[in-house]
């Protein structure tokens, strides 16, 4: 259990002071999470927060049972953790396979054979084994982000906090990590954050969205959905001529009738051709972010 | 051991050949000089150069690391990330060193000017220690490895320039860096020696306070 109060961050002092989190409050049950919002939210802050990282300013943060304030609190959680920043840096002279190794025995996975058979675990996982002995220099960002992933996985970790894990992924890669990171949520906590809003859609029970380190909704997906219900629209225009008075443009398409808009917004009054739409999840985003 | 190893492959081999090929420059000079001049050349590597490279080193063994963010999402302790950052340079100083002297002994150089077997180890470790130290912190409270480098590199040109002054002043005498080579035998280098040694555990406590604020360096 995962429990945020009235969290506030602040970096820096002063008049240069940036608040990044306003008063969170969440509490995040054992399975998948996800954590949506636009640049600049504070979704790597709260991240950062959760794997000890960073301080908060005030408020509390429990995770199992573990105060984030104290010194002690924040080991314990790292001893379970299992953590992706979001700009990943590695050793580019290592192997995939010592870099790994290398990050299991800083996570404290001491007995060498089972470090051997976990570092081989994890790099099956993430589909690196026929290049795990060549240097990481030599791969592609895809590949590197993979080698975050194992490295996120190799202390079999109760507690997988990943930030923007799929970016750079190839379609097939990206759904085989949702996949397996609903595999790993059965036992675990897994906090994902991303922008990619159909990530979440598929994998998380329940969600947040952040904006301006503030909470605009939690809950989950299909209710976010619903909040766009009777706000989706299609609307062709011969013409081209874009829809506004109000109107988000979601997606455009040509086809030989016209332009055909998909928009989310309160009045269509404007536009009798206009034909209602089933809301998906990005709609059901859009109509909160509006 | 395989921590260390990797620790070591990571981000600190290329640092590693810089003493190593000011070593071997040095070994060149004290080839090409004679008599006393050899000594001088002696006294100015293990006295005057291992310092410099030690702080210089210790400068960039902190934030010049592009996996910072995950070796903060670590258990480790921050203490033991000093050791083992600290404890690398140091390795590599005294390995140096120590190789150093063999050549030495090998040109039929006498070192005992410099006191006996112990007290010459001395004269270059303690400022080395405190330079090693000194650079570590400052990067860490400047969050910059170039700050950490400007403070060693900046201590290290004044007190050489001024090292005349600085050794005649009862006070000032004891933060010299350079006091134990130049007065090898004399009784006040103990005290310089302890009074840097105690600088260097200070800075040691000052940078572990810092590096456990790892929110500053990401
Ligand atoms: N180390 C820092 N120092 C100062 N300000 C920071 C720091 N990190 C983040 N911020 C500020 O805090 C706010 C939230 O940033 P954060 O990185 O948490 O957002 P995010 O939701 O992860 O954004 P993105 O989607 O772009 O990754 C931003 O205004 C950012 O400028
Ligand atoms: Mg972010």
């Amino acid at each position: 259990m995962i429990e945020i109060k009235n969290l506030h961050k602040t970096y820096g002092s002063g008049p240069k002071a940036v608040t990044a989190l306003k008063g969170i409050d969440l509490s995040i049950e054992q399975g998948m999470y996800g954590l949506l919002g636009p640049n600049g939210a504070g979704k790597t802050t709260l991240m950062r927060i959760l794997a000890g990282i960073v301080h908060a300013s005030a408020g509390s943060v429990w995770v199992n049972g573990n105060d984030m304030k104290t010194d002690q609190g924040r080991r314990q959680v790292k001893a379970q953790l299992g953590y992706l920043p979001q700009e990943l840096g590695l050793y580019p002279d290592l192997t995939a396979r010592q870099f790994v190794d290398y990050m299991a025995i800083l996570k404290g996975v001491d007995d060498p054979q089972l470090r051997k058979k976990r570092v081989q675990a994890v790099l099956e996982m993430v589909s690196l084994l026929d290049v795990a002995d060549r240097k990481i220099k030599g791969y592609s960002g895809g590949m590197k982000r993979r080698v975050g992933i194992a490295q996120a996985l190799v202390n079999n970790p109760r507690i997988l906090i990943v930030d923007e894990p799929t970016a750079g992924l190839d379609p097939e890669e990206r759904i085989r990590f949702r996949n397996l990171l609903v595999e790993l949520a059965a036992k675990r906590f897994v906090l994902l954050s991303t922008h990619i809003v159909g990530d979440i859609g598929q994998t998380c029970r329940n969600m947040t969205v952040l904006s301006k380190g503030e909470v605009r909704y939690q809950g989950n997906p299909a209710e976010l959905t619903q909040l766009a219900k009777d706000h989706v629209w299609t609307i062709t225009s011969p013409d081209g001529a874009k829809p506004n008075a109000g109107l988000t443009i979601v997606s455009m398409q040509h086809m030989p009738e016209g332009v055909n808009y998909r928009v989310v917004g309160a009045d269509v009054g404007r536009y009798p051709q206009a034909v209602q739409e089933q809301p998906s999840l990005e709609d059901g985003y859009v109509w909160l972010m509006k | 051991m395989s921590r260390l190893n990797y620790t070591f492959q990571a981000f600190q081999k290329d640092h590693f050949w810089l003493p190593v090929a000011v070593m071997g420059l040095f070994m060149l000079i004290t080839l090409l000089m004679t008599g006393d001049r050899q000594y001088s050349v002696v006294r100015a590597f293990l006295g005057f150069t291992l310092p410099l490279l030690a702080g210089g080193l210790s400068a960039y063994t902190f934030l010049e690391d592009s996996a910072l963010e995950l070796q903060f999402a670590t258990k480790r302790p921050a203490w033991k990330m000093i050791a083992e950052r600290l404890g690398l340079v140091l390795f590599v100083i005294v390995f140096v060193s120590l190789t150093f002297q063999l050549f030495i002994q090998l040109l039929g150089v006498s070192l005992s000017p410099l006191g006996n077997v112990f007290q010459r180890q001395l004269v270059w470790f303690v400022p080395c220690l405190t330079t090693l130290v000194l650079g570590g912190a400052v990067s860490l409270m400047a969050r910059n490895s170039n700050g950490g480098m400007a403070a060693v590199g900046g201590l290290w040109i004044i007190q050489i320039l001024l090292r005349g002054w600085f050794a005649r002043e009862p006070v000032w005498r004891n933060v010299l860096l350079f006091y134990g080579v130049m007065d090898p035998l004399g009784q006040p280098r103990i005290l310089n020696q302890i009074t840097l040694t105690v600088f260097s555990l200070l800075l040691l406590v000052a940078a572990h306070t810092l590096l456990k604020k790892q929110e500053r360096y990401i």
